[in-house]
């Protein structure tokens, strides 16, 4: 066992973002600084949404994002974010950032735009990634029952659980019926304050090709996230499918 | 100059600062919660030595567990003692309200509040009886607000630069700060050089390095959390961080290590 990481494990952040974020400072919020951190902790790629996307204005966000994986198209993947507040708009700005920016995947946000995950204008969200068969990673799924139907009913999508579903690793985990249940669905590990043990424990309930590593990166560090994983207690091919595998699958590499 | 980043943990010379012994109401049923066990993961981790305090002295009664700490640490050079304390009632812990060769003669290093936890307040009327006794001797205190999420809003940092401010011998340690505090603390760390922050939840990005830079290495103290949390990512962080092996390590222990050695 141990914590050095194979040279051979291609690490891909599943969960990122690029830009300031309201409640919290960010020291630096620039995507060359971005991937000087990134080439220290030695991730290779990592998805990303504007904060100006998840806040106050998704097309400027958008554009931000675009502008950085245009920038950097080897170490950035974008994800498109529409705001569910304004539906008559969602079909336009999602076709513009897969035709014009190259995003690959999107990300929800139902509490920062405080929009229910079950409401109607998700639906065209969900109609539109199941054509493009792209992934959709939510900051939340609401309880496990509706994103099991999705998960039927739109099987050319891969569903991404934000922050493992905001569980800490000491109760039941609330998402491992669907997740086993359903190919298309996995858990990002982008979270804060997981008790000891919690990843060891979420490879055994759900085994090692659901989980993704993700960090929250800027907003959290990088190889705080990545510590993570590099020390658990699990042998290198787990490690290796977490880190990237599995999300270079998701992504169609 | 920064190190190359492929620094080996070893090198770092770890001293945990926030490390707890015996099983808590959160502890899981993997976590390594008996000494064997916590001496068994801080190793797998690359640490080689532990400020201690003990669970029955926070979660039971300050007495019994910081006697009990000293008991099952006994024979182990690589653990050091940590009190938990009372500020408000001095009798519920014997060891402070003697002299302070007591105190080192029972191999305690540093003191340890929870002022939610155990419901004091650390207001002058309060506290300052003990806050004085500490300062006097330099003893290092831990002030442990329970925060479990960055987001927690209950930390009193009035109550901070009041302390800071009348106790300037006084090494206070902020315990588990989040990404959600650097607003809080950066004017605190301006205005004082005896504050110091605990980095087993600091996950700010780069946070580390701006501290540093800004205010000086000499304010953060590595520390991991166990056995409530797991001790990686904050190995992680420091070992990756955009820091050189110098400032590495004296964030790693040697801070920790002169603040202990300075208590007289």
């Amino acid at each position: 066992m141990s914590f050095k990481l194979p040279a051979s494990i291609r690490i891909i952040d599943c969960h990122a973002h690029y830009g300031h974020y309201e409640t919290v400072r960010i020291g630096y919020t620039d995507a060359a600084g971005m991937v000087r951190v990134m080439d220290r902790v030695g991730v290779e790629r990592a998805c990303i949404s504007s904060f100006m996307s998840i806040g106050p204005d998704y097309v400027t966000g958008n554009k931000m994002v675009a502008e950085v994986i245009a920038k950097h198209p080897d170490r950035f993947i974008g994800y498109a974010v529409i705001n569910p507040n304004q539906p008559g708009k969602i079909s336009s700005e999602l076709e513009r950032c897969f035709d014009e920016y190259g995003m690959r995947a999107i990300k929800l946000h139902p509490a920062l735009h405080r929009y229910p995950i079950a409401g109607p204008a998700y639906r065209k969200v969900f109609e539109f990634a199941a054509f493009r068969r792209v992934p959709i990673l939510s900051h939340e799924w609401g309880d496990s029952n509706l994103l099991d139907r999705l998960a039927r009913e739109y099987r050319t999508i891969s569903f991404l659980i934000a922050h493992t579903g905001f569980w800490d690793g000491r109760s039941e985990f609330p998402f491992a019926g669907v997740v086993n249940q359903n190919e298309n669905v996995f858990v990002d590990l982008a979270y804060t304050n997981i008790y000891y043990g919690a990843l060891e424990e979420l490879v055994k309930l759900l085994g090692a090709t659901k989980i993704l590593f993700g960090s929250d990166f800027p907003l959290h560090d990088l190889a705080y996230q990545l510590g993570r994983v590099s020390f658990a207690k699990l042998d290198d091919e787990d490690k290796r499918l977490i880190l990237g595998a599995n999300m270079l699958r998701i992504l169609g590499e | 100059m920064a190190d190359s980043g492929h620094t080996e943990v070893e090198s770092l010379r770890l001293l945990d600062a926030n490390c707890r012994l015996g099983p808590s109401n959160l502890t899981t049923e993997n976590a390594p919660s008996s000494f064997a066990q916590l001496q068994a993961e801080l190793e797998r981790c690359g640490i080689s030595e532990a400020l201690v305090y003990h669970s029955l002295a926070s979660g039971y009664d300050p007495s019994f567990g910081n006697e009990r700490l000293l008991e099952e640490i006994a024979d182990s050079s690589g653990f050091h003692a940590c009190m938990v304390v009372i500020p408000s009632d001095r009798s519920e812990h014997s060891e402070l309200s003697v002299a302070s060769r007591d105190l080192f003669a029972s191999k305690m290093r540093a003191a340890r509040v929870f002022p939610r936890r155990h419901r004091v307040s650390l207001s002058g009327w309060s506290a300052d009886g003990l806050l004085q006794d500490l300062a006097s001797h330099k003893i290092p205190l831990f002030i442990d607000f329970d925060r479990n999420h960055w987001a927690d809003e209950f930390v009193e940092y009035d109550q901070l630069f009041r302390i800071c401010n009348t106790f300037p011998d006084l090494p206070v340690i902020l315990v588990r700060e989040g990404i959600g505090s650097t607003r809080y603390l950066y004017p605190l760390l301006e205005k004082f050089e005896n504050l110091y922050i605990e980095i087993s939840y600091y996950q700010v990005s780069r946070g580390l390095e701006e501290i540093a830079h800004r205010f000086g290495a000499h304010h953060l103290l590595f520390g991991t959390g166990l056995p409530d949390y797991s001790a990686g990512p904050a190995v992680s962080m420091l070992l990756l961080s955009d820091l050189s092996l110098a400032e590495k390590r004296l964030i790693g222990g040697d801070n920790l290590r002169a603040l202990l050695r300075s208590a007289i």
